[in-house]
């Protein structure tokens, strides 16, 4: 009886067990996409980045036989190459003796329709099955960004395995190029793009935040928005600027000045400096660290008039960059002078770029609506149709006081 | 199972019959009583004893009236100072001495009271009045004195045999506190445990168990402290055993388990003095066994298997610490070989990604599934322990620097093995290594085996799957009648005070309430009372 309701218990379990192990796979049989970038789809042969035969064979393995439609993207991804961790390949005597650095990563295009379509095709290309859960950025051409983010992000957010902290970078002309770039301390250049982002809170000139989820929360409520603009030569890359974002459209670039000030009227503040002239009559510059920044946006109605009071309050260390000042000559009036020349720097700056983004772009990068539906809920209703149309012509009104805490670390 | 039962070699037992016909029991040749006839009792202990060469007759004349009287003991289990200057001296020179100065000589019929009363100078002496009786005595290592004209044998102990001194503990060493170990003699270890408690209602009986090797099995409590029921459950299952021979607490251990079928003790070993006593005054019962350096401790929690003495002994921020330390390692132990096979064969998400690269890039050129790679390497692992545990001492370096450089170095090399693998083994190994109870230690190292084989097929859902499984078979253990997952399940608040944490002392006023003691106060509930009333 003993012996007969044991076999039963085994049978049982095993039932649990027999449906294991379908879905194993070593963790070194993965192909790990790192980066993917997006371009225009490349049409005809040659085009793959590559001039001559070498080129056109590329190219060739680029195109996919499409069942309907015509290529609409270039996708590209990234996949590191695996090889033995180098101080064991040292150690086992056997290891490689390639000269110079070898890219450690393979980059591999498809044009195709659609993206799940040119997912799988990579698959026919390569050994590895390719595994989307450690996908670190995403890189976007501006004329794929310019056509419109919310056509290509379904995928990326349909995806079960990419995560939505997936940063975002819209790249001037080919976005491929930036992922061809071989860093000199990273070892793919999907992770050197990543750590360049944490940077933001030494330089403000970097734009904050940019990964998957914000952005398709801002497209899904109709903001604009912007992206950090990534540039490449062969071993580095650079954040320089931004796009702008108009309803997941990308409308225009924005120079680092302009993402100074939006990250000042945001309130999106890490670190950075300010440079400014000397304020007494003799040439030079000063600067100051800036070590705390506090934005307060206000919204306006008398009558019929919107406008905005924006007050910022800069606290920082002085840093000057002339000749040595003694404690006569930096005494309380020439801090005062100086922090009025900061407040003038920055209040010019922060003007400049609200006129671009409201004559220019007419993008409302600034959030201005979403503060309005947060303070003022009922006007907001009222206006929420028209806001386009009124958002250019809002008066934006500037504070900007500077205050300077500390006279920087004197030896 | 008839193959089993089938006699493979038929003929060689045949053989075997016939050489050694079937003997007689000792007891069967001769009758039991004794007589008053010192020839008749001698034939007696002879029939038993003639064939071995260790047992030592003595026969000699008694008094002027030269009263034959005779010594039977065993070689080599005496102490012969004590029969030469106490007895023998006593009996052949110094009592014709009395004779003569009492001038009246010793009668045949009461020689037997005259010697037990004037003759004998030993402390410790018993009469026996039947043949087993005394035939136990003397194989115990007592000396039996035979007298013509008495139906009584007069036993007088001169026990001594070569016997190890109390040394340090071998498996529970300790920084801190007493570093005396039990040894194989019962009666030095009851003489440990007495001096540590004064308390004359600490009770130490003694019974003897096996058939034939008559072992003495001892059990400790405390009248007044330990639950009567619990002393009565213990007699009882002791009384159970009806085997030939008892060689070790281990044996006592698994006739008197309450499931044989689990991988974990459900009984405390402990070769400490300290320990033993401290369970017994938190009212549970020592079992002690001669012949035995360990003490067995009924009835036990997981939760004692995490407790060395120094957690008593230092601060108890230190002890939790050191306690939270153990609790953590068997997890470590026990899960973290099948979580590393799980993440690396089914869930390469759930790293981060540099580790995942990194991970990747050491498998590259192993070429077995993560699952095997593992399994060798933790049978690699049981085997250094178990051939480090057996070979003697100088030869147990040689196994450490072949093992450290095969495992560490060479199985790397080889590209059997990964170096992260030799890293995750060697902290397994480490971890389990760190609960005090060596028992208990390799139950936990036990288990991870079917966990890491339902790792490599379900993934993380099976290690979940084994973790709830051996929960529910952790919360339907008992020892003695007592949950095995106290205080936690059932959960006992009073006593989490001195679990994963080890809270200051004056909290712990109580003694282990799931051991349900008469008196489960060790102390005033709050013991700095007296001293604010004074302030």
């Amino acid at each position: 009886m003993r012996v007969k309701r044991a076999i039963h218990i085994l049978i049982i379990m095993s039932l649990l067990i027999c449906t294991g192990c379908w879905d194993k796979k070593e963790i070194e049989q993965w192909g790990y996409v790192l980066g993917i970038a997006v371009d225009p789809p490349t049409l005809g042969k040659g085009a793959g980045g590559k001039e001559g035969e070498e080129g056109a064979a590329q190219a060739e393995f680029q195109q996919m036989d499409l069942s309907a439609g015509k290529p609409t993207y270039d996708m590209t991804i990234q996949i590191p190459i695996i090889k033995e961790s180098p101080s064991l390949a040292a150690s086992g005597g056997g290891g490689g003796s390639e000269s110079g650095s070898p890219s450690k990563t393979w980059q591999i295009t498809q044009t195709g329709d659609t993206f799940l379509s040119m997912e799988r095709e990579i698959e026919s290309r390569t050994s590895l099955t390719l595994f989307y859960g450690h996908l670190q950025v995403l890189i976007i051409s501006d004329s794929v960004a310019r056509d419109g983010l919310d056509k290509m992000a379904d995928f990326f957010l349909r995806h079960r395995e990419i995560r939505p902290k997936v940063d975002i970078y819209i790249a001037e002309g080919s976005a491929k190029k930036i992922l061809d770039v071989n860093p000199k301390i990273e070892d793919h250049s999907a992770a050197y793009l990543k750590h360049l982002l944490l940077n933001s809170d030494r330089s403000f000139r970097i734009v904050h935040k940019a990964d998957l989820r914000t952005t398709m929360n801002c497209i899904r409520a109709g903001h604009d928005f912007v992206l950090p603009k990534v540039e490449a030569n062969k071993e580095e890359i650079k954040i320089k600027g931004g796009a702008i974002f108009k309803k997941a459209k990308m409308v225009g670039w924005a120079d680092e000045m302009d993402i100074e000030s939006i990250n000042f009227i945001r309130n999106l503040y890490r670190g950075g400096v300010i440079v400014g002239d000397r304020p007494d009559d003799k040439p030079g510059l000063i600067t100051m660290e800036i070590t705390r920044s506090k934005a307060k946006i206000n919204p306006n109605i008398t009558g019929d008039q919107l406008s905005f009071d924006i007050s910022i309050k800069i606290q920082g260390e002085y840093d000057g960059q002339i000749e040595f000042l003694s404690d006569q000559q930096a005494d309380k009036t020439y801090i005062e002078k100086c922090e009025k020349e900061f407040a003038k720097v920055v209040r010019d700056q922060c003007n400049r770029t609200i006129r671009k983004m409201q004559k220019e772009y007419k993008a409302d990068v600034f959030e201005f609506n979403k503060i309005l539906r947060i303070q003022k809920p009922a006007y907001w209703e009222e206006i929420k149709e028209e806001w386009d149309e009124i958002y250019p012509d809002v008066k934006v009104n500037l504070d900007v006081q500077v205050k300077l805490k500390q006279l920087g670390n004197f030896k | 199972m008839k193959i089993i039962k089938k006699n493979k070699n038929p003929k060689k037992l045949e053989v075997l019959e016939e050489n050694n016909p079937p003997q007689l029991k000792s007891e069967e040749k001769v009758d039991i009583t004794l007589s008053k006839s010192i020839d008749e009792n001698l034939a007696k202990f002879k029939a038993f004893l003639e064939d071995s060469s260790d047992a030592v007759f003595r026969e000699f004349k008694l008094g002027s009236q030269g009263i034959p009287c005779a010594l039977v003991f065993i070689d080599g289990l005496v102490n012969s100072e004590v029969i030469n200057e106490n007895i023998l001296k006593n009996l052949m020179y110094e009592i014709t001495m009395l004779e003569r100065a009492r001038g009246q000589s010793i009668q045949a019929e009461n020689a037997y009271d005259f010697i037990k009363e004037h003759a004998v100078s030993v402390g410790e002496i018993a009469e026996a009045e039947t043949l087993d009786k005394s035939m136990l005595m003397v194989m115990s290592g007592e000396v039996a004195l035979i007298v013509e004209g008495s139906k009584k044998i007069l036993i007088v102990n001169a026990r001594g045999w070569p016997a190890r001194g109390v040394s340090t503990p071998d498996t529970e060493g300790s920084v801190r506190g007493p570093k005396d170990a039990f040894t194989e003699t019962l009666r030095v270890n009851t003489a440990l445990l007495r001096r540590k408690c004064k308390d004359p209602n600490m009770v130490i009986k003694t019974i003897k168990l096996g058939r034939r090797s008559k072992t003495d099995v001892a059990y400790v409590y405390i009248k007044g402290i330990t639950n009567p029921k619990l002393v009565e459950e213990v007699e009882k299952r002791l009384n159970q055993i009806d085997v030939d021979e008892i060689m070790e607490t281990g044996q006592i251990e698994q006739w008197i388990q309450d499931s044989y079928l689990s991988p974990f003790p459900q009984v405390q070993l402990t070769e400490r003095p300290d320990t033993t006593i401290s369970n017994v005054f938190d009212g549970r019962v020592a079992i002690l066994v001669d012949n035995s350096p360990f003490s067995i401790i009924v009835p036990a929690g997981l939760y004692q298997f995490f407790q060395a003495p120094e957690d008593y002994y230092d601060r108890w921020i230190i002890g939790s610490f050191l306690r939270f330390l153990r609790w953590s390692a068997s997890l470590l132990a026990a899960f973290v070989p099948s979580i590393y096979i799980a993440v690396i064969t089914y869930h390469p998400s759930f790293l981060p990604t540099p580790l995942a690269l990194a991970i990747a890039a050491n498998r590259v050129n192993i070429p077995f599934p993560a699952f095997v790679e593992a399994f060798l390497m933790e049978i690699t692992i049981e085997l250094l322990r178990e051939s480090g545990a057996r070979l003697p001492k100088a030869i147990g370096q040689t196994i450490g620097i072949v093992g450290g450089i095969v495992i560490g170095d060479a199985a790397v090399r080889a590209g059997i093995t990964s170096p992260s693998m030799v890293l995750l083994v060697a902290i397994t190994a480490i971890a389990s290594f760190v609960i005090p109870t060596y028992s208990a230690g390799i139950a936990l190292r036990l288990i991870r085996f079917p966990l890491m084989i339902l790792a490599a097929v379900l993934g993380l859902y099976g290690v979940v799957l084994g973790f709830i499984l051996l929960n529910i078979h952790l919360v339907s253990l008992k020892s003695f009648g007592f949950d095995y997952m106290t205080p936690q399940a059932p959960l006992v608040l009073q006593d989490t005070k001195d679990w994963i944490l080890r809270l200051p002392r004056h909290l712990l006023w109580n003694r282990p309430a799931s051991v349900n003691p008469v008196d489960i106060d060790r102390m005033d509930q709050d013991p700095y009372k007296e001293n604010k009333n004074a302030k």
